[in-house]
């Protein structure tokens, strides 16, 4: 009979709390990185023709179709190699991430633009408002409340995807609850343990997602 | 033109629009096929005609929202194709108005109709309150200045759209079929505001399926089909004397 000791997850609380800390903020730099990539990459395929399109697409169809974890370990195997430096686990993962990050931001942004009424950007043109105008005040703020649900559905994707970086040993949540299961042998309690933390660090995002498409939907059901 | 009225071409040098064979095609959809014409300053054109003949584009590229295949437009002293600067210029001085009325659904009515002219025209705040605050008095939607526009009927909304082409001081205005997206009691209102600016004498080209009115209004009554002005005529001689066969027909299918 199996039982729950509640003693271990105490005892190691402080180094689960560390792992917790560790995904949280490689999450926070991934999503900054993927925040700016994907801007790139939205403007880039936006363009519709040129380099700069060219290398957007490319950039948003490779990264959007290999799998996440030949990605980290392509990273961590072949880029120190490729750049002759080191690169610690830390790093590989966050830039794995980052592009993970920035090609699905970039489609998400992308749709957000495209949703704003084509009308409303005419008109804006043909009162002569200047272009840069036109993006900061009439495209943006409404693409942005558009893509609000899917960019939190996509940080819940993303704090999720941290947990496959414990491939490459960074010591984030899914790595440290399989180490400590090792070594005290209490695999249940650690590995319940982390499924809570997820589930508490994820939840209220995806709740957050459901009242922003509810609020949009109103907003825009007229 | 050869049925252009005589009057119409002899009296001055001063014309607001010209077109010399503007073609514009869409794939393979020739929306615009060779249109040469001219407009005054202070006349009122309103263009009919069945839908797909290429009134919608015709305003489209007058206001560069459409770049031309082909041809020579020059709008207010400007050229198009020209560069973005003259395109801009054109736009500081021609107004749209179009049928999904288009206001910034996250703006106020009153920053829908303030902003084009502090952003394009250099007013301040002050300025531009004012100016807002009496443009939407003569439209008749002042006390609606602080709503959203989903908040406003369909009427309201294109009143106020017309409001804000008016912020930029225009010399012209152009109506891409202002009423056709209204409730039939909602027609009279914004017809009402047109024909009000008509008589403070102003350029308009109008694409209206609203016949009475456009008899009404216009100096020059243009129809199209198939990417061309196949009838250009004073409103009587078009109502009532009909020539060209597509229009014989057009008019007898409009009740």
């Amino acid at each position: 009979m199996m039982r729950f000791e509640f003693d271990q997850i105490i005892r190691y609380g402080p180094e689960l709390l560390e792992a917790f800390w560790v995904t949280l903020w490689i999450s926070a730099v991934s999503l900054l990185i993927g925040i700016v990539l994907g801007l790139f990459a939205c403007l880039g395929k936006l363009s519709r023709q040129g380099l700069a399109y060219r290398v957007s697409s490319g950039f948003i169809d490779f990264f959007r179709t290999i799998p996440e974890v030949v990605l980290i370990f392509w990273v961590y195997s072949c880029l120190p190699l490729l750049l002759s430096v080191r690169i610690t686990s830390e790093v590989c993962g966050i830039i794995a991430l980052s592009l993970f990050s920035g090609a699905y931001l970039a489609e998400i942004f992308r749709a957000g633009v495209l949703a704003v009424p084509r009308g409303q950007v005419d008109a804006a043109y043909a009162l002569a408002i200047p272009r840069l105008n036109i993006w900061s005040r009439i495209i943006i703020p409404p693409a942005i409340r558009r893509m609000m649900p899917a960019s939190i559905n996509f940080l819940t994707e993303l704090l999720k995807a941290t947990s496959l970086l414990s491939a490459i040993s960074v010591g984030e949540m899914a790595y440290r609850a399989s180490v400590l299961g090792a070594k005290t042998l209490s695999y249940f309690e650690f590995l319940s343990a982390i499924a809570v933390l997820y589930f508490l660090l994820i939840f209220p995002f995806s709740l957050w997602a459901r009242r922003a498409e509810k609020k949009l939907l109103e907003k825009t059901g007229n | 033109m050869e049925n252009l009225p005589e009057s119409k071409m002899n009296s001055g040098q001063n014309y607001l629009i010209e077109c010399e064979e503007v073609h514009k095609s869409f794939g393979t959809f020739k929306a615009l096929n060779g249109i040469t014409t001219k407009v005054k300053t202070g006349e009122i054109v309103c263009i009919v005609g069945p839908s797909g003949g290429g009134k919608s584009t015709f305003l489209r590229v007058l206001n560069a929202l459409e770049d031309i295949d082909e041809g020579k437009i020059v709008v207010a002293g400007e050229n198009l194709p020209g560069p973005w600067a003259a395109v801009e210029s054109i736009r500081r001085e021609v107004g749209m108005v179009f049928q999904q009325f288009n206001l910034f659904a996250h703006m106020s009515i009153r920053e829908n109709v303030a902003y084009a002219p502090m952003k394009a025209r250099g007013l301040d705040k002050a300025a531009a309150t004012a100016l807002t605050e009496n443009l939407l008095e003569r439209v008749g939607i002042v006390e609606q200045i602080d709503k959203y526009p989903n908040q406003l009927s369909g009427g309201q909304q294109q009143r106020v759209a017309i409001a804000r082409a008016l912020a930029m001081q225009p010399k012209a205005m152009l109506f891409d079929e202002p009423t056709s997206a209204l409730d039939p009691e909602m027609v009279r209102e914004v017809l009402d505001v047109i024909r009000e600016l008509a008589e403070s004498g102003m350029t308009m080209l109008i694409v209206t399926h609203e016949m009475g009115f456009a008899r009404q209004v216009s100096d020059r009554m243009m129809f199209m089909a198939e990417g061309r002005i196949l009838v250009d005529e004073v409103p009587d001689e078009f109502f009532d004397n009909p020539i060209d066969q597509h229009l014989i027909q057009f008019l007898s299918t409009i009740v």
